[in-house]
């Protein structure tokens, strides 16, 4: 087949894309097809990380999946992040922390930090940059980056 | 988007070989796809057509037969890999390799089974598994066979598949007590880059780690393809181990390696990083195996 329909959960709502070619790639058809732009595409060779999205909870370079391998399955993207008008603490953290400079890098940034605290709530700061390790930013030097995750951290662990 | 091709998504392993035997060199299997887009995307390989096996789920995970030995389906993910308690605790050498791989998005797509029919010299996983001697099951139009994992590689990103053949599972023997192996690559940047050089070191041991009795070395990124250093095998075989055979171990592998120049790393650099990375990799592997059994290890 050249075309097939591709049915997923993005950002917990359902959408269906008919006719999507199958040389597309997820980060196209969630730019392209679902408007939803903040996914960034860079290298397009899996090595900057700035298209990462969660895949079904997974961290996955949303360059070098074609969309109908996403076909059935759960995505989230940078847009997903926050709920209703509040951020996540980690887009609170980065923005408090000032660990932003161009942005570009920072929606697949943070996709891959949420992996890593989905997965452990009080990571090491050696397990901090080994998660972001596939995500290059050009601007900033990662200090503020890795500082601003520890800091999401102590403010996700303290009780509300 | 991705040059043009057509798409196939077999449902089971059959129908997969029927596929990717009638469509031949024109069509390319699908796993994990972090080389394959890669490839297509700078105009290396221009399939017609890729076959999708990602749905075969009878490829994927990591059991245990009955006679011990762990079986990993092809289409088992790094991470899968890398997260695996039974892999952590029994074939720590591949622990090693994998979690040193690309970045964690690359190793939740990529596959174990897709880094062995890549190729790639510098593939980490396929030296770790060499040195725990591996053996792979193929199946194919004309049925299944199972090679020992030296005997894939017929040359640089060339394996021994005949059209329509799979890689389906891959056999680990963990070894009985006193058994322990490591791996370990030198790298420019920490993260995120290719080996100059990788080491992984199995051993057997006996009268309790004192002595050698099986020993196997594998490389990576030295010469066309994954190799194992024999010479320095048999330095250790039948010996009490210790620093200075470790040593002598290393300049034995540095010598015999089939390593060139590249734009990596000049020769005589490559050889230095081997003769220095076996020593350190191989008292790692003897200390596992000594830990072998014992609580906590």
């Amino acid at each position: 087949m050249k075309e097939r329909s591709v049915t997923l959960r993005v950002n917990g709502e359902l959408h269906v894309f008919n006719h999507v070619p199958v040389r597309k790639t997820l980060v196209q058809l969630l730019r392209d097809d679902a408007g939803l732009t903040g996914t960034k595409e860079g290298c397009g060779e899996g090595d900057c990380g700035a298209c990462t999205v969660l895949l079904d909870g997974e961290p996955v370079n949303s360059c070098l999946v074609l969309a109908s391998e996403a076909d059935g399955k759960e995505v989230l993207t940078v847009e997903g992040l926050s709920r209703e008008w509040e951020l996540h603490p980690l887009q609170q953290t980065f923005v408090e922390e000032g660990a932003v400079q161009c942005g570009y890098c920072i929606p697949g940034m943070l996709l891959a930090a949420k992996a890593l605290l989905d997965e452990n709530p009080s990571p090491t700061e050696a397990e901090i940059r080994g998660a972001i390790a596939g995500n290059l930013c050009r601007c900033t030097g990662y200090v503020r980056i890795v500082l601003a995750i520890q800091r999401a951290v102590a403010s996700m662990s303290r009780p509300r | 988007m991705l040059p043009d091709f057509e798409l196939f998504e077999p449902r089971n392993l059959q129908e997969a070989i029927t596929i990717l035997g009638e469509l031949g060199g024109r069509a390319r299997p699908l796993a994990g796809g972090t080389d394959l887009f890669v490839e297509m995307r700078e105009g290396r390989t221009r399939p017609e057509y890729l076959v999708d096996i990602k749905g075969l789920e009878e490829l994927k995970g990591v059991t245990v037969s009955e006679d011990g030995q762990v079986v990993i389906g092809a289409l088992t993910s790094l991470r899968t890999l890398e997260r695996s308690a039974l892999i952590r605790e029994r074939l720590p050498i591949l622990y090693d390799a994998v979690s040193q791989m690309g970045s964690v998005q690359i190793r939740s797509r990529g596959t174990i089974g897709g880094n062995l029919c890549n190729a790639h010299a510098s593939a980490d996983g396929t030296a770790a598994m060499m040195a725990l001697g591996a053996r792979l099951r193929l199946q194919g139009p004309q049925g299944h066979r199972e090679i020992a994992i030296e005997d894939f590689f017929s040359g640089t990103h060339k394996t021994v598949l005949n059209g329509g053949e799979v890689l389906t599972h891959i056999h680990l023997s963990t070894g009985v007590s006193g058994c322990g192996g490591a791996y370990s690559k030198y790298t420019v940047r920490k993260a995120m880059d290719a080996a100059l050089v990788g080491v992984g070191v199995f051993l057997q041991t006996e009268q309790n780690g004192a002595v050698c009795r099986v020993a196997r070395i594998a490389l990576s990124s030295t010469g066309p393809r994954p190799e194992r250093a024999m010479r320095a095998e048999e330095t250790l075989v039948g010996e009490r181990l210790g620093d200075e055979l470790f040593e002598r171990a290393g300049e034995a592998a540095a010598a015999e390696a089939h390593v060139g120049s590249n734009w990596r790393a000049p020769e005589d650099y490559s050889r230095h990083l081997i003769q220095v990375l076996l020593p350190d990799v191989a008292r790692q592997a003897w200390k596992r195996a000594g830990n072998q059994g014992r609580e906590g290890s």
